[in-house]
């Protein structure tokens, strides 16, 4: 490229400052667009990733056992790490154990992880905060928070639950160590690994691997074992893992036709948007220079040369707005919406920037604007030199002849004029129509989720229940209070439920009981265990033992009589709540089993198969008579969802009886919920002379078991969920806010610009005789096409948000979007408002000597 | 021989209707020369300089500019080949809007890859009268001035061909006498090659060899027996 393009470049946007600056604005917005959808899009998939991975307690993409190898697990580690695609392997083993000194209840008994080298623990979200990492086997590192007696030295003794020996066995150990776990998962410590202890400590070994990428683990760990398979025992088999945390890891599975369709529907509809805007604008600041272009052509530029000259104007103008639209973009998208959207699940989840977010903002951008010049590059090419320096206008769509002997009135000179330019009306009704679908769309949205939300809240104001607080520790070091575990451990007194009866501001209140009894199994549940324990890789913990053995552990619950109309036995196929309306519940004679769950040694999840079925029995030698089963397919917390916003961590197995059958059962139970409702308007009251009698009062205290009452119910809920509502509108809005802005700008642009080069077509006009009121009118009418275009919309879009969140969700939430609303008054007001100004324009300047422009 | 035109041909076609605007011309215009072509409006004039040019494209018929066909070449090539070889002046001026008179007349020769001879430059701006202006932008220059602006910029290339449409068409009488006088000396001093249309019978009375076009046809040729 000669030096003359680029100085030619910096002198025709230098003299088009006006031109320029609003390019320049509009590939502001544009990266402000981009910026905010991917900032929010990005956190969400990285939050949710950085979460996964807490949950399941590592990074690692893939894990693959050493059982089913005829290799050592250190030959294994070799032949693993030496593959191409492994970037990192490392031997760990996971052994279910409890301190044998302390914890003789085997359900306190936490992993010990058996790991090879120091740098495995940053993989596990384990940092060292004092000692040494174990360095022999007889070596141990403890988690700072489970132990904090103790000190580096110190002698301990620990049972292991896996491994060969029978019952666990027990070793003692020196401390060298501790550490703070950042996962959501419970470890004691961190041994070092020795092949000598494989088989007597642990059941084995597994190589845990980083692949280079995290696309398709799924398919680099088949392929791994398939290189692998040459080691294989005879009848072996290798039985690799994937750690799901990473979102990419069946990125396969994930690219659904319906997955896709979504994608491409959302940037389609954002690459739309910011494509009307800068097309809307830049091209026709081009169609305006096409003479000059021309002219070009004429004195000697080649077609690359125009080509080469508005792809460098195009980079000039983004080389400097997109940076001011990045800054904007990481102001307004990242910092200001993305906390707002991230903490709409009611839970502020952990987010962090990528400087990826902008360089794909930037890169779309910048594609957006050299796109939109493509058409205009194409009429360029076609442009003959000679009609650049004719006189005549330059070459347009012919004309079909009409047949028509009307004098033409006002709004058909403007139905005219709009069909001369169909391309700059086409843009302008999109863009605006656009905007306020968007706007109704975002209006439906949030109007289903509202409906579906409340569908399903809780009927009482409040409710009391005694919970545990357990604090979560994210990765970037923030605690985080999480108040979900209550248990049906916690009895509220009598004192406090007399205290509450005697408030002047409660309407109306109910208790709910609950015994816990050692039940009698049945021998489907036994052979559910025993399949279960046949297809695990883990020993089961002693609760599951008794369970197939036909001792299970469980938890009846009392529910008010008038309250088991609202017990939820199940969903309908549209995921609404089915609700208890059988009889038999209340004879005396019938129970209803609504699931439980064993937790298991090896982590946080659990068997969630503890049920009685349809014919067992509830039968306990705690219990006056047997129950005949009624079977419902929900889990315990669910079946009291309604009734209780606290819902209970699962039992090992969870009945519910009406109070009136309950109470003569266990007449001495204690009540572990109080459900409230105050008298109208006296909310508040009744929540702050709640939260004064149960002040202060603590259940039962140990070192990271602190049961307090809770004081919770439907008016949290309304709140939490205004709180999600107002993320998801704001959100919603300033994105919709932005399309809005591209569609007035389009707008505005359109018309000024088609009005400053009709203005000769005006004069005429006058000249033969237009009065100015039909001047006026006519103007009118040519601009009201994107008000029309958003009021088509808006009646449209509120009908089909309507029918699609009815066919989806059963809800309906009525269609119209008082945003939406807003919008297209906006639409009409600046319509209104350029039809003004573009009069002003027009007859700014006297009929003469608009007669005399080219 | 610098311009030989064999058969040239415009027909403009407009859904079922035709026009043909030119109609197997030939012309043959001698190295030096300085010819006008007058003609009613319409008549074809315009057309005939546009294709002689290479601005157009002829339904039929080719334009030989020193022995190189211009429409047997690319579009891309006949620009190169215009910029380097011809030069043009229009009725109205056509310079570029955002560059001042020096810009506007190096650009094709930095459209070139060249690097305008300074003095070259302002000996050609001084001889048009127009040195004091070099640094003005085109719409705080008289029409007179943009015109020999115009005509500067036609020039600096060093074009083969000059070829001028109605030049003084947008000039009260006094400037145009001026500019046309100018064009006169350019021939005579510099030899230069230049074909005017106009449809002013005084100016083109000043010219050695007249061509009169009426309705796409050359009727007269005050040079006939060349062509």
């Amino acid at each position: 490229m000669s030096g003359v393009i680029p100085r030619l470049a910096l002198k025709r946007l230098s003299s088009h400052r006006l031109r320029t600056a609003v390019t320049a604005f509009a590939v502001v917005l544009t990266s402000v667009l981009y910026m905010t959808v991917l900032s929010i899009a990005w956190c969400i998939a990285d939050s949710v990733q950085l979460s996964r991975q807490l949950a399941t307690g590592s990074d690692f993409h893939a894990q693959l056992p050493q059982s089913g190898f005829a290799l050592t697990p250190t030959e294994l580690l070799r032949r693993v790490g030496s593959s191409p695609d492994v970037d990192e392997a490392y031997i760990l083993s996971f052994s279910g154990s409890f301190r044998s000194e302390f914890d003789t209840d085997a359900k306190s008994a936490r992993e010990i992880v058996l790991a090879d080298r120091e740098s495995v623990m940053k993989h596990l979200f384990l940092k060292k905060t004092k000692g040494r990492f174990p360095s022999a086997p007889d070596e141990i590192m403890l988690c700072e928070e489970v132990y904090p007696g103790l000190s580096v030295g110190d002698r301990i003794g620990f049972r292991f639950m896996t491994g060969e020996a029978a019952g666990g066995r027990e070793l003692e150990l020196e401390v060298c160590g501790f550490f703070v776990s950042d996962a959501d998962f419970d470890l004691n410590g961190v041994m070092r690994w020795d092949e000598t202890l494989d088989g007597e400590l642990f059941s084995g070994a597994d190589i845990m691997i980083s692949f280079h990428s995290s696309i398709d683990i799924e398919g680099q760990l088949d392929e791994l074992e398939e290189s692998l398979s040459q080691y294989l025992e005879p009848g072996g088999k290798a039985s690799g893992t994937v750690n799901y945390a990473f979102l990419g890891a069946d990125i396969r599975s994930f690219f659904t036709a319906g997955n896709i369709a979504l994608i491409i529907m959302i940037t389609a509809v954002l690459f739309f948007a910011s494509f009307l805007l800068i097309y809307n604008i830049y091209s026709i600041a081009l169609t305006q220079d096409m003479r000059t272009m021309g002219l070009l052509g004429v004195i000697g530029m080649t077609f690359r040369q125009m080509r080469a000259l508005i792809t460098l104007e195009g980079l000039m103008i983004s080389a400097a707005a997109i940076p001011l639209g990045l800054i904007a973009g990481y102001f307004i998208g990242f910092r200001a919406l993305t906390p707002v959207f991230m903490s709409m699940s009611g839970e502020e989840l952990p987010y962090r920037f990528n400087s990826l977010i902008a360089v794909i903002s930037g890169g779309l951008t910048l594609f957006t604007l050299l796109f939109s010049a493509t058409r205009p590059i194409r009429r360029i090419k076609k442009l003959t030199p000679v009609q650049s320096v004719s006189e005549r206008p330059l070459p347009t769509k012919r004309e079909r002849q009409r047949g028509s002997m009307n004098s033409p009135s006002p709004l058909k000179l403007a139905a005219a004029s709009i069909s001369r330019s169909k391309g700059r009306t086409a843009v302008t009704a999109l863009s605006a129509a656009l905007s306020v679908l968007l706007f109704t769309v975002v209006g439906a949205i949030s109007g289903g989720v509202r409906e579906y939300i409340l569908r399903d809240m809780g009927m009482f104001d409040f409710e009391t229940r005694l919970e545990c607080e357990v604090e979560k520790i994210y990765a970037d070091g923030r605690r985080v209070t999480d108040t979900s575990r209550a248990d049906f451990n916690g009895v509220i007194s009598r004192q406090i439920i007399d205290g509450i009866e005697k408030l002047d501001s409660l309407s109306e209140i109910h208790e709910i009981r609950s015994a816990k009894v050692t039940a009698k199994g049945s021998s489907r549940l036994s052979e559910t265990i025993r399949a279960y324990r046949d297809q695990s890789s883990y020993k089961l913990s002693d609760p599951l033992i008794e369970a197939m053995e036909g001792s299970i552990s469980a938890v009846v619950v009392g529910v008010p009589d008038e309250l088991c109309r609202y017990i939820k036995v199940g969903e309908n196929e549209r995921g609404e709540p089915v609700y208890y309306d059988g009889s038999e519940l209340y004879d005396g004679r019938h129970v209803l089993s609504v699931g439980g769950s064993i937790s298991q040694y090896s982590g946080s999840s659990g068997f969630n198969g503890v049920h009685l079925y349809d014919g067992d029995l509830l039968s306990s030698d705690s219990m006056k008579r047997d129950y005949e089963v009624i079977y419902c397919e929900v889990y315990g917390s669910a079946a009291l969802r309604r009734l209780c916003v606290l819902t209970p961590d699962f039992y090992e197995a969870m009945f519910i009886l009406p109070m009136s059958v309950f109470s003569e059962e266990f007449p001495n139970a204690e009540t572990v919920t109080l459900l409230m409702n105050a008298k109208e308007g006296r909310e508040k009251e009744l929540e702050s002379e709640v939260e004064k009698i149960v002040d202060g009062y603590v259940w039962f205290v140990e070192p990271k078991n602190n049961y307090e009452i809770r004081l919770r119910g439907r008016i949290d809920e309304m709140r939490e969920l205004d709180e999600r509502l107002t993320a998801i509108n704001l959100t919603g809005g300033v994105l919709c806010g932005i399309i809005l802005l591209i569609g007035v700008m389009n707008m505005v642009n359109s018309s000024l610009t088609s009005v400053i080069h009709r203005r000769r077509e005006y004069a005429m006009l006058e000249a033969v005789g237009m009065t100015e009121k039909q001047l006026r009118l006519m103007i009118i009418f040519e601009n009201a096409v994107g008000a029309i275009a958003a009021l088509i919309a808006l009646t449209l879009g509120s009908v089909l948000s309507r029918a699609v969140v009815i066919a989806s969700f059963g809800i309906d939430a009525g269609g119209l979007s008082l945003s939406a609303v807003i919008a297209l008054a906006v639409m009409i007001i600046v319509s209104a408002a350029v039809s003004l100004v573009s009069f002003y324009i027009i007859s700014e300047l006297p009929v003469t000597q608009r007669l005399r422009e080219e | 021989m610098i311009i030989k035109a064999k058969d040239l041909t415009r027909v403009y076609e407009n859904g079922a209707q035709s026009l043909c605007a030119l109609d197997s011309v030939n012309l043959s215009v001698e190295r030096g020369e300085f010819v006008s072509v007058v003609g009613t409006s319409g008549s074809g004039k315009s057309t005939l300089l546009h294709l002689l040019g290479g601005l157009d494209r002829p339904t039929r018929g080719s334009v030989a500019i020193d022995g190189a066909e211009l429409y047997a070449m690319k579009p891309d090539a006949l620009t190169v080949f215009r910029r380097r070889y011809i030069g043009f002046v229009f009725q109205s001026y056509n310079l570029i809007p955002g560059l001042n008179v020096w810009e506007n007349v190096t650009l094709p020769l930095g459209l070139d890859g060249i690097k305008a001879d300074r003095d070259e430059t302002e000996s050609l701006l001084s001889s048009l009268g127009i040195y004091d202006k070099r640094f003005s932008m085109p719409s705080e220059l008289s029409g007179g001035q943009q015109q020999r602006a115009a005509i500067a910029r036609a020039l600096a290339a060093k074009p083969h061909v000059l070829l001028a449409d109605e030049p003084t068409g947008n000039l009260d009488s006094k400037t145009g006498l001026e500019v046309m006088l100018l064009l006169g000396k350019l021939n005579e001093e510099l030899s230069q090659t230049i074909v005017m249309i106009t449809h002013n019978e005084e100016l083109a009375q000043m010219t050695a060899r007249r061509i009169r076009i009426e309705d796409g046809r050359i009727v007269s040729d005050s040079g006939e027996g060349r062509s």
